[in-house]
């Protein structure tokens, strides 16, 4: 397989380029779009990118929550004194540590959600121009090795300043 | 670049993205003088802190007021500060975008607060056998009028708990700068020239700007947001509770907590305002930082101010109309006795000059009006955590039942002015350091913020359209 980046500094013939990448066969699973800011989703025709970032906070506070449940539970039933007619759990005290569990725990989480959703460290990151941070956008395709040219001149025609490609 | 009805010069986001790396590659003379002053200062308050914990220990806590005061100053203003940026980006305010940064950049001041927090700890008993809002208490003693009854023992009560807190917030502070700043670090990885290329590029691990990683970004960005504003609110409340409120015998109020959770946004925001204030004077940025999002801040500053006062009323008004001599004592301490002064001081900076300021409309519409407010509020917050926390430090017996003489007025000395110089300058010099690490605009959203604003003719004027995409 080959990587190849095409740079445009026009937004509207990045645009065009991923239409004619869809034109000429390649799906949204085969290319990415590049840029130095953000883009509003949808902007250069591109498919929703879709991630799992919401779920690790979730499983981080519920795990946190249930540590720092079953630490005020345990200790207060290993010195079950009643005062004052009161039942041995006191909830209200309790949910004080409770809250600090689950927020501890979301928070490792989502810190941890983060270095896996954007693969952090990332040892293999595709093709990259440093131009994508001055305002060039870059479009970076995976396709087979015998269409290389092919794609390097579809990107052309649609206004790239440059193409280059790499294999792997 | 043309200016257009007052709604600023035309910017391209690249000219920007240029010349804010531009800046950022260079350090003038006046940020040197500035990063020498602030770091000269925070050396003598750290040998006012040796000093003083050479001669006075640990054993006494009146000695160490200035510090606690020192400390709940810093929390409640910088560390705080980053709530403006979370709060902003929530409800998607376009004014936001040349203040996010500099809220975000104060993160690195939790560090001194955390390594000041330390001490503190030393000073505070356990929470055994006093009033305290943890579950320990010997088994022997009876605390039934608390309506929460904590009578079981929870091994380092209060310690252990406040300082996760404490360190959660940093925490969570520092990743929501490091994951905001990311974008903007790749920028200064791929600028060319400069010397600290080489650490944005290893703080921006990668980053290429795939539309998955904006997507990711932006709702770890969001993630991170919202626990920094729980956790803010928590930690603010049971440090002034632990700090403050648990140490003077008879002192139960349940607005205290709330009022100081209040007065941090308060200080968040004067402090960002401020400090928008100084960047835009002496880094010439004024095609860039305008009366807009100084206008737009003053109105949240003003709300604050008014509800600055509404909470400490809610407190005042029960303690003056219950009489008790505990009550009268505790106003005595707080408010009317030996900290009068300090006390009249904190009431006419924190509510009445920002109220009376930013209660003209001429004044509002400025780009000094709410930077003077603010500047209020930042020296009425510090006299405000004075005569807070240095009262209840020089109470002797927390553990008594009630307040029954009000100690006189505890006066800073050298060591104490040291501490205080030096612990607020430690904190404007890691903001000064951090500035130079991370870009003190938020590229990314300052460059999104220009490809959505366009200034459009309407009739006989021209007005600025948004395009928004959510």
């Amino acid at each position: 397989m080959a990587h190849v980046l095409g740079l445009f500094r026009e937004a509207e013939a990045a645009a065009v380029a991923t239409e004619a990448l869809q034109q000429a066969g390649y799906t949204n699973e085969n290319f990415e779009v590049l840029t130095g800011s953000p883009y509003p989703e949808g902007s250069f025709g591109e498919r929703v990118a879709r991630h799992r970032l919401y779920v690790f906070p979730f499983i981080g506070a519920i795990l946190g929550f249930s540590t720092a449940l079953l630490l005020t539970v345990a200790t207060q039933l290993a010195f079950p004194l009643v005062s004052g007619g009161k039942p041995i759990l006191g909830i209200p005290p309790m949910i004080i540590i409770m809250y600090e569990g689950t927020m501890l725990g979301a928070i490792l989480f989502t810190v941890l959600g983060i270095f896996f959703e954007s693969r952090i460290p990332n040892m293999r990151a595709g093709l990259y121009d440093p131009r994508i941070t001055e305002g060039y956008i870059g479009i970076t395709l995976t396709c087979a090795e015998d269409r290389i040219n092919a794609v390097e001149q579809l990107l052309r025609r649609a206004g790239a300043e440059d193409v280059r490609s790499a294999q792997r | 670049m043309a200016h257009r009805d007052g709604h600023g010069p035309e910017v391209t986001p690249e000219s920007f993205t240029q010349d804010a790396l531009g800046l950022h590659a260079r350090t003038p003379p006046g940020y040197k003088k500035a990063l020498w002053v602030t770091g000269l200062l925070f050396l003598l308050g750290i040998i006012g802190f040796v000093l003083r914990a050479a001669g006075d220990g640990f054993e006494r806590r009146e000695p160490w007021g200035y510090f606690a005061a020192t400390v709940a100053y810093l929390l409640g203003t910088a560390v705080a500060a980053p709530l403006v940026a979370v709060a902003l980006r929530l409800v998607k305010a376009h004014w936001r975008r040349p203040m996010v940064r500099i809220a975000e950049v104060y993160s690195v001041v939790g560090l001194l607060v955390l390594l000041m927090f330390v001490p503190l700890l030393f000073l505070v008993p356990s929470a055994a056998g006093r009033r305290t809002l943890w579950l320990q208490a010997e088994p022997d003693k009876t605390l039934g009028s608390l309506g929460v009854v904590p009578r079981l023992v929870l091994p380092g009560a209060p310690h252990v708990y406040i300082t996760i807190l404490l360190a959660s917030l940093v925490l969570c502070a520092l990743a929501l700068l490091w994951l905001s700043a990311r974008p903007d670090l790749a920028m200064v990885r791929d600028a060319r020239g400069g010397r600290l290329r080489g650490l944005g590029g290893w703080m921006a691990g990668k980053w290429r700007g795939s539309r998955k990683e904006w997507k990711v970004h932006r709702a770890g960005v969001g993630l991170l947001g919202g626990f920094f504003f729980l956790l803010l609110v928590g930690t603010v409340a049971f440090f002034s509770v632990d700090f403050a409120l648990a140490l003077v015998p008879g002192w139960k109020d349940s607005v205290f907590p709330a009022a100081q959770a209040l007065s941090a946004l308060q200080g968040g925001l004067a402090t960002v305002v401020f400090t928008l204030y100084l960047v835009r004077r002496f880094g010439h940025l004024e095609r860039y930082i305008h009366m807009e999002h100084f206008w737009g801040a003053s109105k949240i500053l003003l709300a604050l101010s008014l509800l600055w006062f509404y909470f400490w009323w809610s407190g005042f008004v029960v303690f003056w109309y219950g009489r008790l001599p505990v009550e009268q004592n505790l106003l005595q301490l707080l408010m009317f006795g030996p900290y009068r002064p300090v006390f009249l001081l904190a009431f006419a900076l924190n509510f009445l000059a920002p109220f009376l300021t930013l209660l003209w409309n001429g004044v509002r519409r400025s780009t000094w009006g709410p930077p003077l407010a603010a500047f209020f509020i930042l020296v009425g917050t510090f006299l405000d955590k004075v005569r807070i926390y240095v009262a209840a430090y020089s109470v002797e017996d927390i553990a008594a039942h009630t307040l029954e003489k009000v100690p006189p007025a505890h006066l800073p000395d050298v060591f104490d002015l040291m501490i205080m110089a030096g612990g607020v300058s430690g904190g404007i010099f890691l903001f000064l350091v951090a500035a130079r690490l991370v870009p003190i605009f938020s590229l990314w959203e300052m460059a999104e913020g220009f490809r959505l604003r366009a200034v459009r003719p309407f009739l006989r004027t021209r007005l600025v359209v948004l395009g928004k995409p959510d």
